[in-house]
Order: structure tokens, then sequence, then C-alpha cells
């Protein structure tokens, strides 16, 4: 069911936008305008015409072309009479113009395109299809309306913005999360630079029963992706936050907390650094991001130094105008069937709740420290994070997955201990390099089996009758993975290796 | 002991993964008394029972040892007796993923075949969730209730027996996603879209020749399917290892001079930690077909 307040993904032919779904909103997407009012309490994955800014639902076959069967498949035209002088079309840019002024329907245009181009009936009836498909994605006015799965989310990072999920694409997300034997009543710890897309995923899987620890980097558990799932509340319960930079401090419980008390004495000093890292924040393309990040970092009393921040705000920076133009030399190369959307990062997000983002303005920084709601916040968040030492302490997790733009190396080396022995992991990384690094310091710790470092091959193909072949483009790396076993730690130090000596032996004169 | 819930301790009846090397494991349900023969030894099952899973057992009167590992869908996969030709890991996650698979998720299996697929599906979807799969050879059906019960599965999955491309599933309106792994997953096509939910769902064909995704993909398009893709997907596994290279023997740099010298005493080496692409590997599995059955709109 499309409900007010939910987030629902919006497919405009290959196009995909995260929206939540209010009233008396106007929504932008591939130059529609119309409200959603329509749609509320119909189900999700139904199908709409836009017109006047309204939808309309249609039945789901709108729009779509039959495709031709094998038997109407013919041979006997060809392109051979085609003409390639631009002279085909005998409508005019302004006839068009005068057809859609006067009300006519996508079709009709569509009808009119093909009848007026002289080469359209010599066209074989696949060249037909095709070119019936190219003006229908510019002349039907169709949006379908779906559920964000796991699935269309990760396509729909794919396609806008690789970079904010670290290029994890959805076959590696996939393995990670088997290999993972992510499931319910389990209790996993998820490190995820994706934008909470791993996190989300994870939360998914569990089905909101077990435990879910979240390692997160900066001030605040960022999830943007993990929102989109809609989770109810209840879900939020078994999840427990950890930031990054405290993990040397799992095992030493007295040190964490002198540190908390230092920092809680600093924060009311740091406050002129703090103003100014809220004028440095508001400079970053991203609306929604800097509204959280300007909403949470004063109540964070235990974040990481303010210049380290600073730091990683640029380097965020950098690597999205980077982003950009990866997306634009994507945008060139796809082909027709495969649109890419080239517009900036923020319009991905503009979907995030914001309903008191800009119009809630902070009091005073003096007046706002000893606000008792905030206070409250900052205690509450700091019992979750204590609340998550305990359960890392204990040793005893049973998944671990790891996702981020950071070395994993450090990451896995403190993290696999929190394990119990006989519990699977998975690395992910975008690059080989520090996979094959992470591999040679488990092989040297011990403790850990069938270790594999994998990559997955996706091809997609087109299956028409007669007419079957891979796609002309497909994704040349969706990232590495590294997964293993844990197992108990080896208490003599004669059989140090987890592998039979005589097979290492070979391998490395191999 | 069930499949779907990890424990800490080994007891009786459990069944164990027991890990000898890298390509070499077997499942074991423990009785004790009972001693299962490895290359490494006799190895006593009562030397496992009250261990916790993932511990170094010694065999063979402490000559070698073994790891006995907790059971996962993936581990069973790698291990499971084979009674057909089966689903790998690879190919497994991905359908789960693309069926949008989760607990609570209803989902229509055929065939059951030796239960790869049917174990990792259950993992997903439970504790609320239910599979019902159906196999046609009645003793591979009969054999596969005998495993889900004994992995302490049954409540969560339903077997049949039957031929589902004649005579149907024998449901409608229940399943979130349907997975068809037959020789002619086409004559399936029709009565797993009544079986889809009226509110919709997604449904998986996998198989190994062209010819049939032809046939299935022209089938779910005149049954009203949408979104039909089909992929591939393959697993390249890496090895790691450090590999030295010897540097060439140009001659001394400095000198015009040519004379003979020791190449051994003065040869370098150029060293590195590399992740080397096997040089055999599996180049196809079966392709994977996935379709959108949308919910049906009354027309107005």
């Amino acid at each position: 069911m499309i409900e007010e307040g939910d987030q629902v993904l919006i497919q405009k032919a290959n196009v995909f936008r995260l929206v939540k779904v209010e009233r008396n909103k106007k929504i932008f997407t591939e130059k529609l305008q119309f409200f959603l009012d329509n749609a509320v309490g119909l189900p999700l994955g139904s199908k709409f015409e836009v017109r006047n800014k309204q939808l309309f639902q249609v039945p789901h076959d709108s729009g779509v072309n039959q495709v031709p069967s094998e038997a109407e498949v013919d041979t006997d035209r060809n392109n051979e009479k085609i003409q390639d002088d631009n002279r085909s079309q005998k409508l005019t840019k302004e006839d068009l113009k005068e057809m859609a002024k006067q009300g006519a329907k996508g079709e009709e245009i569509i009808e009119q395109l093909a009848q007026n181009n002289a080469n359209f009936k010599d066209k074989t009836s696949f060249s037909q299809a095709k070119y019936l498909r190219k003006k229908g994605k510019k002349y039907l006015n169709y949006i379908t309306i779906l559920r964000p799965t796991l699935r269309l989310l990760c396509n729909m990072y794919m396609a806008k913005s690789p970079s904010k999920i670290c290029h994890l694409r959805v076959d590696t997300l996939s393995q990670m999360l088997t290999v993972g034997n992510i499931h319910a009543h389990s209790k996993v710890i998820v490190v995820d630079t994706c934008q909470g897309l791993v996190l989300g995923a994870v939360m998914e899987r569990m089905g909101g029963l077990g435990t879910l620890v979240q390692v997160y980097h900066g001030d605040f558990p960022f999830r943007h992706a993990y929102d989109a799932f809609n989770f109810p509340a209840s879900f939020d319960e078994t999840m427990m936050p950890y930031p990054m930079n405290q993990l040397n401090y799992i095992h030493c419980p007295q040190s964490i907390k002198d540190g908390l008390q230092r920092e809680d004495q600093e924060s009311g000093v740091t406050s002129n650094g703090e103003e100014a890292m809220d004028q440095e924040v508001t400079k970053d393309a991203e609306p929604n991001v800097e509204e959280q990040k300007v909403e949470v970092a004063p109540e964070d009393s235990i974040s990481a130094p303010r210049t380290e921040q600073l730091l990683t705000e640029e380097q965020e920076g950098v690597s999205d105008s980077k982003e950009k133009d990866e997306n634009c030399t994507a945008g060139k190369a796809s082909s027709s069937d495969t649109e890419v959307n080239v517009e900036g990062e923020s319009e991905l997000l503009t979907g995030t709740p914001n309903a008191d983002g800009p119009t809630r303005k902070r009091p005073p920084w003096k007046q706002y420290k000893k606000d008792p709601a905030r206070l409250e916040r900052q205690r509450e968040r700091k019992e979750k994070i204590e609340q998550a030492r305990a359960v890392l302490q204990q040793g005893n997790m049973d998944g671990l997955l790891i996702a981020c733009k950071f070395h994993p190396g450090p990451l896995v080396e403190a993290l696999l201990p929190c394990l119990a022995p006989s519990r699977t992991f998975a690395v992910y990384c975008q690059h080989r390099e520090p996979l094959v690094d992470c591999y040679n310091r488990l092989r040297a710790k011990g403790g850990v089996l069938k270790l594999q470092l994998t990559e997955t091959w996706l091809r997609n193909f087109q299956i028409l009758p007669g007419r079957t072949r891979p796609d002309m483009q497909m994704s040349g790396t969706g990232g590495y993975l590294l997964s293993g076993i844990t197992v108990t730690m080896e208490t003599d130090s004669t059989s140090s290796t987890t592998e039979p000596p005589l097979k290492k032996a070979k391998l490395e004169t191999d | 002991m069930s499949f779907v819930r990890y424990k800490a301790i080994v007891e009786e009846g459990d069944v164990v993964i027991v890990y000898l090397t890298h390509e070499s494991m077997f499942p074991l349900t423990l009785e004790a008394g009972r001693i299962f023969q490895t290359r490494f030894g006799a190895l006593r099952h009562s030397d496992i029972i009250g261990k916790r899973f993932g511990s170094k057992i010694l065999c063979g009167g402490g000559r070698g040892y073994v790891y006995a590992l907790h059971p996962t869908p993936e581990l069973w996969t790698l291990t499971l007796p084979h009674r057909t030709q089966i689903v790998y890991t690879t190919d497994i996650s991905m359908l789960t993923l693309q069926l949008d698979l989760k607990p609570g998720s209803v989902v229509v299996e055929s065939g059951t075949g030796s239960g790869s697929v049917s174990h990792a599906v259950i993992r997903t979807i439970a504790p609320t969730g239910h599979l019902y799969t159906f196999e046609f050879h009645q003793q591979r059906a009969e054999k596969a209730r005998e495993e889900f019960s004994d992995h302490g599965l049954s409540n969560l999955v339903t077997v049949t027996h039957r031929n589902v491309c004649t005579d149907g599933f024998g449901l409608s309106d229940v399943a979130d996603a349907v997975f068809l792994d037959l020789p002619s997953p086409w004559e399936a096509v029709a009565s797993a879209k009544l079986a889809l939910k009226k509110a919709g769902g997604r449904l998986c064909s996998f198989s190994p020749c062209v010819e049939q995704i032809q046939r299935t993909c022209d089938k779910l398009r005149s049954h009203g399917f949408c979104d039909i893709t089909t992929i591939e997907c393959l697993l390249r596994t890496f090895d790691v290892r450090t590999i030295a290279l010897p540097e060439p023997d140009l001659g001394q740099p400095d000198s015009c001079v040519q004379t003979r010298h020791e190449g051994s005493e003065t040869a370098q080496s150029f060293t590195f930690k590399s992740a080397v692409p096997p040089k055999d590997m599996p180049g196809h599995t079966g392709f994977l077909t996935f379709a959108t059955l949308y919910p049906q709109v009354e027309t107005s």
C-alpha cells in the first residue's frame, strides 16, 4: 500500500527516484511534475499516467509495446532502402508542439511520428519496436510507484552515484548477505559507509529479530539508504550504534569512560569550533546531510576531533565532484537502452525526510547545551554505545559484514575477535589489493579458515524471439570480497596454520 | 539443532560439518560411540560432542586434526549428498536477493532436487515464512523431507511429490516468490502465476540453455509478467600468494667492457603479493531469468 510518510521509488522508464509520500507536495522527475495525492491508498507496484500534474492509475501494459513473436519476424525487410538523410520525418518540431498543446496523448503523438516517418514501414518489426520504445521514453508520461526493495535501491545508487555505495554492485552485495549467513535471530556487526545500504539489507534479512551493531564513522550513524526501507520503529530497538574511533576501546572500559568525561568537559570550551564547523558544513553540496549533521553534531560529545571532521568533509566533497564527472562520462558512453541519470547527487537526497529540517532553528549554543531534551538524547546515545560495547565484549557475535571506504585490515582485526567460533564474515572492498593485505594478516594471525578472495562477474542478456544475445554494455567490476569462517584460536604454537602444512608449502613454491 | 539458528555447543544428534582441508569437508550426524574414518585418521563422534562449534578436534590418536563447524546452508551446499545437479551459492545469493526474500516471505519452489536452494531459502525466510517445494521424483521428495526434519526445518517447509508441469502447484494467491528449476519451466508459468499473491510477486527461473530461457521468456510475456531480465553470474576465486620474478641480467650498467660475471650470485628477484586468477573456472552455470507480476488493476 502506498502510504503517507513512507518512502517510495518512482520509476520512469529506467530511471528511479526515492521520494517520501506527502500530500500537496510536487514531485519533479524526468521532466514530469505531479502530486502523489491520488496514489495514496493504492497498492505499491501500481502504474500511473501523469495528466495535468495528477496521477491516474493505468493497467501495467500501458505504453508497453508487444514483443513480436518469432512467427511475426520478417526476414524480407532490411535497411537496404533506408536513407540516412535526416529527412525521413515529415512532422516538424512545431507540429509536435502544436499537437501537445491541443492535448494529444503521448500514444497519439508517437503514432503520428511513426506514420509520418518515411522509413518506418521499411524497418523490420524489431527495428519498429525499438523506434516506438525510444519515442515512448520521450512522449509517454507513465510512472510506476514501487516499494524500495534492496534490489531496486542498489541499482538506483549504482546508476546515479556509485561512489556513494563504494561501487558495491548488487551481485556482490547478494554474495555478502548469503556468505555472511545473515538471518533472523542472529547477532551481526556491520561496518557500512555505503549510505547504510548494507545496514538496511542486513536489517531486512534479520526481520528486526536479533542484534545489529552498526559501527559508524564520524559523529553519528548515517542511514540514508537504511531509512528507505521503511522499517517499523520496533526494528530500531535491535540496532546498536558503536563509533569506529572507539573500536580500540572495546575491551578497556575504564579508559573509554575517562575519555567520555574528558570530552564532556571540553565540549563547552570547543563551542566556537563547532560553530565554525557548522559553517563549513553548509558549503557542502548535500542539503539534507548537512542538516542532519548540523542538528546532531553539537550534542555528540564523543565525536572525533574537530579537525579530523573537517578533513573528512573536504575529502567527501572532492570525491563527490569526481563522482559527477564519472556520471557524465557514463551518460555519454551508455547505449540508448540504458538511460543514465546525469543529474547531481543532491537530487538523490531530496527524498529524505526533512519535515523539521529547514524550519527548525537551533537556539544559541549556550542555551541549547543545557536543553534537557538534548541532554536526554545524549544520555540515551551513550547508553546505547555502552550496550553495544557490552555485546561486542562478550565475543559471541554471529556475523560480520564490512563494506566501507576505509582499509578493511584494521577493522577486521579489531572486530573478528568479537565473533564466536564457527561464524562467517565477509569483507567488501572496491579494490583487490587491500583485501590481499587483509588475507595475509588473517592468515598470519590464525583463527580463520576457508578464507576466500572472490569477485563475481555479471552479465545481462536480451532475450527476444530470434534475437537473443548478451547486452552490448556490461559492468566491468562489482568489487571484491574476502570471506571466511572463524574457528577457535590455536593454543599451541606448533600448528599455527589452519591449512595442512603440506598444501601451504606447495602453494608458496608454486 | 537447527540450520536457521546458531548455537554454541555441539550435542548428540547434531549435524556438524567436519573440515579437513579447504577442499575436503563432510557432513556428520553425531552418535556417541561411532567412529568416522578420515584421511587424517579415525575421528570419534564423542570427541566432538560437548565441544564448541568451531573447535579443533584431534583424530587418529592425536596424529591429525579436523575442525567441527556449525552447519550453514552454504556449507551444506558444498557437502550435501548429490541426488541431482545442484544450484551453487553464487546463483543462490543472486536469486535470493532478486526475489526480494526476507523473513516472512512465502516461496514456491520446483524442483526440490538435492535441497541446495531450499536450505538457503528457508534460512532467509525463517522464522515466519514458508517454503512450498515440489519434486516429481518420489524418492527424492521423501529424502528431502527427511533431511529438512533432521535439520530442524520441518515447520518451515512443505515437501510435495508432484509434477508441477502437468499437474500445477495447486496453490493460489499465497506466494511472494516462485523459483523454477525445471527442464521445461515454461510449462509451469501459468500455474506459478496462480500461486503468486494477487498483490504481486517475483518469479525466477534457472536454466542452463538458451532455448529454455527463450521459451520461458515468451511464456512470461504472454502471461503478463513485466520487467523480464535474464542474467548470468559467475564467481572467480583468487589464489593469494607471494610471487618472485627474477630480475633479468642486462650486464654491468656502468661498464662498456663486456665481462663474464656470475649471474647466480647477484641475481635479484622482484617479489610481490598477488591475487592470481584461476587457470580454469566454471564458465557457465545457468541463466537466471527474473520477472515481476504486478498487482492487477480493476478497470474502472
